[in-house]
């Protein structure tokens, strides 16, 4: 009897570490899930391209003669450099332009008609509207 | 297996499914019914728009994105003085179709009210807010569009030009007929510049479009002028950072604003510029008086319940001393301003700081 007792003790122990587990790998799971944000590109509203946040990468976003060079950097993109005119003066231009990384942020080229837009992830801490 | 242990491992198993259940009944619990979209376009106003707004699905959003851009558009046309469009009585009826010509020219009802809206403006601004300036606002347009092929750096427009562009700029001699919606100049050499007044007056339309409609929580940013319906989905309000325009001071927002409805229009000499051979810089704000970039401020932001009063208030405060725009503000009710100088000296109107948050990085 008292060694059933111990067996019976002894699955339930068993038992509650695998429930535990499973616990913390859905849990897990249902994390990772929240992460996954891309950049989204767009000419003149049509889809350029989808590009992870996660992987560091270069993008070189063509229009005929217009160029933006997009970066992605731990997990953050920025655009390093348009051949719009003015970029280098303008303090609208994309390339002056913080690192976007949460969902809803967009860097905006209007000469190039470019949008880079965080799609997915994690939602910014920041100011809901930037002026 | 005994009895007990197959008894012992359903109820485990039971465990299993039931904390599965709890893990996504919370996760569930946590993410609100409404998620919030944004979109951008270009097009409208020659400047950015961006839509935000709460809704059940993307699809949802999207169609009232487009009703917005849709509506964007129409006043867009109308209002658009370098441009026509097939069937559409717009302002380039006036300023370039019949320009110099003595004549009554027949506009959309939209215009007129626009029009009627931007001469109670004058009245309110001192006359600060003029679209009659067209004519002295036509020719620094010129120069800018010449620096702005030229990598931002031009030449800046001769003093006896502005000056004689400037005797055509008389309020006055716009007649307005409310009843035959027509539009005569009784100068036939002024022109018709609504750049200060235009884009903050449809975005208010546009608001109150949705408003009517029951729409909530969408949040229009059209170049600058942002006017919130309604508050967040989550009922919270929309919190606006206002850009630090000094780049050499490490804060990033000189203000955290709350809005619920409200606009807030920013007026700045860092937003369009062009140089001199020299590294002068020369930005959009044209003071009616000196006839050149009006130099009080880098920064003027109001805020208010009509974004066309917004964003006519922002221009002709930036064009004015403190002391002036200040009593204009002190004068009315729910407007407040914020005034923002090269030196980064901030000074608030007696009602600011009750439209302002907390909020922390």
């Amino acid at each position: 009897m008292a060694e059933n007792k111990k067996k019976v003790k002894n699955d339930i122990i068993f038992i509650a570490a695998v429930v535990l587990l499973i616990g913390l790998a859905a849990g897990a799971m249902l994390l990772f899930r929240e992460e996954g944000g891309a950049v989204e590109v767009k000419i003149d509203g049509k889809l350029y391209g989808t590009y992870s946040l996660s992987k560091d990468q270069v993008i070189e976003i063509r229009s005929g003669d217009d160029y933006n060079i997009l970066v992605i950097e731990g997990g953050k993109a920025y655009v390093r450099e348009a051949n719009c005119p003015g970029a280098d003066t303008y303090f609208n231009k994309c390339t002056n332009k913080k690192p976007i990384s949460y969902r809803g942020e967009s860097i905006l080229c209007k000469e190039h008609g470019v949008v880079i837009a965080i799609i997915g992830g994690k939602e910014g801490e920041g100011p809901d509207i930037i002026m | 297996m005994s009895k007990k242990q197959i008894i012992i491992t359903l109820i485990a198993l039971l465990l299993v499914v039931v904390t599965l259940i709890a893990v996504i009944l919370i996760r569930e619990e946590d993410e609100p019914e409404l998620t919030r979209f944004t979109t951008n376009a270009f097009g409208y106003f020659d400047t950015v728009t961006t839509i935000s707004g709460y809704a059940e699905t993307g699809e949802e959003f999207q169609a009232i994105a487009d009703q917005i851009c849709a509506e964007l558009k129409t006043y867009h046309q109308l209002f658009d003085i370098y441009n026509r469009y097939e069937g559409v009585e717009n302002l380039y009826k006036i300023n370039k179709l019949y320009s110099g010509e003595h004549r009554v020219i027949t506009v959309d009802r939209k215009i007129i009210d626009m029009l009627l809206y931007a001469k109670e403006m004058y009245q309110l601004t001192n006359g600060k807010m003029n679209i009659a300036m067209g004519s002295v606002l036509s020719i620094w347009h010129d120069y800018r569009e010449e620096a702005d092929e030229n990598f931002g750096v031009g030449e800046i427009p001769p003093m006896d030009a502005l000056v004689a562009a400037a005797e055509h700029t008389d309020i006055n001699d716009l007649i307005i007929d409310e009843e035959n919606c027509t539009v005569f100049l009784a100068d036939p050499e002024m022109k018709l510049d609504v750049g200060a007044i235009a884009k903050g007056y449809a975005v208010e339309m546009v608001a109150k479009m949705l408003e009517e409609r029951g729409i909530t929580g969408y949040v229009l940013n059209v170049g600058g002028n942002i006017r919130t319906v309604g508050a967040k989905g989550n009922g919270e309000k929309w919190m606006a950072g206002i850009e630090n325009p000094g780049l050499d001071i490490d804060e990033s927002y000189t203000a955290y604003i709350g809005l619920a409805g409200e606009a807030v229009v920013t007026s700045g000499s860092y937003q369009r510029y062009f140089l001199d051979k020299n590294g002068n810089e020369y930005h959009h704000i044209i003071d009616g008086e000196t006839l050149m970039p009006a130099d009080y401020f880098v920064a003027v932001s109001i805020i208010c319940k009509h974004s066309g009063m917004g964003d006519g208030l922002s221009t002709a405060l930036f064009c004015m001393p403190l002391e002036e725009g200040m009593a204009i503000i002190e004068s009315l009710d729910g407007v407040e301003a914020m005034w923002t100088f090269e030196d980064g000296t901030i000074v608030k109107s007696s009602g600011f700081s009750s439209f302002e948050v907390e909020y922390n990085s």
